[in-house]
């Protein structure tokens, strides 16, 4: 079975390079969302395996959208996208209930390795 | 590693509007119209930039953006007030960066440059910034304060028993301090905290001392936890180098450390921007070819229509309906892919405007209504250059200077108003500016030095002829050639552009009030509804959208006077022409009752124009005519009937 993604992110740059990253048959990203209240949405509505959330969206911020996704499920497995000098936020959004985080510019393999982890971890 | 080339032209495509964002709110925040989510939406704006910029490797792009995203984050954490000399760098930054993506679109060098601005903006981030409200600290630095004083951790606290868990994050981990957290609320799902080395605190504020084999971090837990879990998770974890794992004995077990009161404390939420429509990019080419498609289609249907009508067969018949209803939807929605909102072409005038204005030593207010209002994408692509001309135009020849203004007992401040609208299926496009309007003496003698019109015939001129003759070739009223206008591109190329996608221009001025120009433009462009007239057992199509209605005349309708026929209509008299002598053919020697006429209008006057016949109406797949055929004034194409007939598509403006 394959493991289920979301992308949050404003950015459609992003998001496809980071879709590039799940090409592989372990992964679907099953979803996309461009800003922080459709996050919350397509979780809802998807409940996926993996949720990658950007921290600066419009509407709704990536924490913000953490805190609300936590909060409807407790298990949600969130990593956040942050760029460098964020760390005060990523923390934030961990506090707020993610449960990882990666730095942009990343590495395929590093988010690989993140993602993998975190579905393993159960 | 990753083929990034791929993903050049989104990223380009993306970061130009994230800066005409940017642009936008500059020009907001230095009109002092802004709030809190315009600097919001501009700092987000440079942060996005910088994270592509920084994926994709341009560096320059990334460094500049990030010292933009420093300034404005000052900004918006209240920490400094919005400076002129601010907006001003701000602004030079973004054309920077606009530059560059221009260069890497080009595939050149990205030129020097950009350090001297990024210096520019480094120093203003760095001048000790002056909060805005006296002792109104930016809202995070006091959570922090708040949360700070958490009593250090208590020595020698009661004899426990309990769990050590000493970790190493790999020194090459991005964020040891967010991966620190991490781990701490790991573990604290395993098993009760006693305490940690760094404190929770220690860990969020970076504490945490970095040495060869990593960053340290040593946790205490409650012996209750499960030893087995722990390491499940553990290895789980990513950027861990090592961990180490042993039950502690009483000794120097620490109380169990305070957490900080307001914890659980809301963060503020991002400032709401406006909703984000849910698209996929296409390529526009695919959608050209959806058209080109779709034209096939419909040609084809005419011919089952044709061979229909030479054997009706009832089941036939409803098939055809149906595949006439789903072309037509097809259509329909193929079109709106294709249109666009004008907004698209409208959104550099602001800094267009802005900058032209003060080149020009001006005042001037641009409003824009109507920019939801959609075109087809063919059309948009030509618009920029004539609008920019006419714009330019209304800067520099129509709105005056201040001082001039304030004489004439107007606003210092000139207003140029660009406005979307919609008539019948026809959409409008008006400049209009609140200038001194269009001096028709000045007009008059310049048309007669450039040998434009007859001198004699002059003095008999309308007013509203006179404003026509801006559209002559060569003509040019600028008293001095100006920087950006009157440099040999007149009315006359707007006007050609113009026509040259099925539209009409229009100019309306009042001396001293101001002038307008308008711009007629169909909504889509390719499939037109055309009305199909017989000349001589010849068919034409005429777009319906030219045709205001058509008429039977009865000959109490008509009269005549000084040699010409008139329709009379509700006591209006409208010129009967026969359609015939436009396109030189032989018009009938006398009239036939009922006449078949269309009215039109043109010029602004209706216009009567009688047919032999029409034969109906019919959605036409319009194809341009080509070499030499398009030199034929009157002619816009060609479309192909449902029996294979090639019928000319007639272009009634320009037959006049």
């Amino acid at each position: 079975m394959s493991i289920r993604v979301l992308i949050a992110d404003d950015a459609m740059f992003m998001r496809n390079m980071i879709k590039d990253v799940f090409a592989g048959a372990e992964f679907q990203v099953v979803g996309e969302a461009a800003n922080g209240v459709e996050a919350v949405e397509k979780y809802k509505q998807l409940k996926p395996d993996i949720t990658t959330m950007d921290i600066v969206m419009p509407l709704k911020s990536g924490i913000e959208a953490v805190r609300e996704i936590v909060k409807l499920d407790r298990e949600a497995k969130i990593v956040m996208c942050s760029a460098l000098g964020q760390e005060s936020l990523v923390m934030e959004a961990i506090e707020a209930g993610a449960r990882d985080y990666i730095v942009k510019p990343f590495k395929p393999e590093k988010v690989l390795e993140v993602v993998k982890k975190l579905v393993a971890n159960g | 590693m990753v083929d990034l080339s791929k993903y050049k032209s989104l990223f380009l495509s993306e970061s130009l509007e994230h800066l005409q964002s940017m642009n936008e709110c500059l020009l907001k925040i230095e009109r002092k119209e802004h709030d809190d989510d315009t600097i919001a939406q501009a700092f987000r704006n440079a942060h996005s930039i910088k994270g592509m910029a920084a994926s994709m490797g341009y560096m320059e792009i990334r460094d500049l953006s990030h010292s933009l995203e420093d300034l404005l984050d000052q900004v918006r954490q209240k920490q400094r007030p919005v400076e002129s000399d601010m907006v001003e760098v701000l602004f030079k930054a973004i054309d920077k960066i606009d530059n560059m993506l221009k260069e890497i679109e080009q595939d050149k060098e990205i030129s020097s440059g950009w350090q001297e601005i990024q210096q520019q903006v480094l120093e203003l981030v760095k001048k000790k910034p002056t909060p805005i409200a006296k002792g109104a600290a930016p809202a995070r630095e006091q959570a922090k304060a708040q949360a700070a004083p958490a009593p250090e951790p208590k020595k020698a606290g009661p004899e426990k028993e309990g769990i050590e868990v000493k970790v190493f994050i790999s020194p090459d981990a991005d964020a040891p301090t967010v991966r620190g957290l991490i781990l701490y609320k790991r573990l604290e799902e395993l098993g009760k905290m006693i305490s940690s080395s760094p404190s929770k605190d220690g860990i969020k504020q970076g504490k945490i001392e970095k040495t060869p084999e990593g960053y340290p971090i040593t946790f205490l837990l409650e012996p209750s936890a499960d030893l087995e879990a722990i390491k499940a998770t553990l290895i789980k974890i990513s950027e861990l180098k090592k961990f180490e794992l042993r039950k502690f004995s009483p000794g120097e077990a620490p109380e169990k450390e305070a957490k900080p009161a307001e914890e659980s404390k809301p963060a503020p939420a991002e400032v709401a921007a406006a909703p984000l429509p849910q698209t996929v990019r296409v390529k526009t080419q695919l959608l050209d070819e959806f058209i080109n498609i779709l034209g096939e289609m419909i040609l084809i249907k005419g011919e089952i229509e044709e061979s229909w009508r030479k054997s009706p067969n009832p089941a036939l018949r409803q098939r055809l309906d149906r595949l006439d209803r789903l072309t037509k939807e097809f259509h329909d929605q193929v079109m709106s892919a294709r249109l666009m909102p004008v907004e698209t072409v409208l959104q550099r005038f602001p800094r267009l405007v802005r900058d032209l204005a003060r080149e020009e030593g001006k005042e001037i207010e641009l409003e824009v209504k109507g920019k939801e209002i959609e075109l087809d994408r063919a059309l948009i692509e030509k618009l920029p250059d004539p609008l920019v001309h006419i714009v330019r135009n209304a800067i520099n020849h129509g709105i005056e200077k201040p001082e001039q203004r304030t004489q004439a007992g107007k606003k210092p401040a000139g207003k140029i108003t660009i406005e979307a609208s919609r008539q019948r299926d026809m959409i409008l496009l008006s400049i209009s500016d609140d200038g001194r309007g269009i001096d028709p003496e000045l007009v008059k003698r310049k048309a007669i030095e450039k040998a434009l019109i007859d001198p004699a015939k002059a003095p008999e001129m309308t007013y509203e002829q006179i404003l026509n003759l801006v559209f002559l070739p060569g003509f040019s009223t600028a008293e001095q050639v100006g920087l950006t206008s009157g440099r040999g591109v007149g009315m006359d190329v707007v006007k050609n552009v113009i026509e040259g996608m099925a539209g009409m221009v229009s100019i309306n001025s009042q001396p001293g009030k101001g002038t307008a120009i308008t711009l007629h433009l169909p909504q889509t462009v390719a499939i037109v509804k055309v009305l199909l007239i017989k000349l001589l057992e010849e068919v034409f199509a005429i777009p319906i959208n030219r045709i205001m209605r058509s008429v039977e005349i009865l000959p109490y309708q008509l009269r005549k006077s000084q040699n010409q026929d008139y329709y009379v209509e509700r006591q209006e008299l409208i010129p009967l022409n026969y359609f015939h002598k436009l396109l030189g053919l032989k018009a009938p020697e006398a009239h036939s009752f009922p006449v078949n006429a269309l009215i039109l209008e043109v010029k602004k006057k209706k216009i009567a124009l009688a047919v032999d016949d029409m034969v109906g109406q019919e959605d036409a797949f319009i194809r341009p005519l080509g070499r030499p055929l398009e030199r034929i004034p009157g002619l816009s194409g060609v479309t192909m009937l449902g029996d294979g007939r090639i019928v000319f598509v007639l272009d009634v403006i320009g037959l006049f």
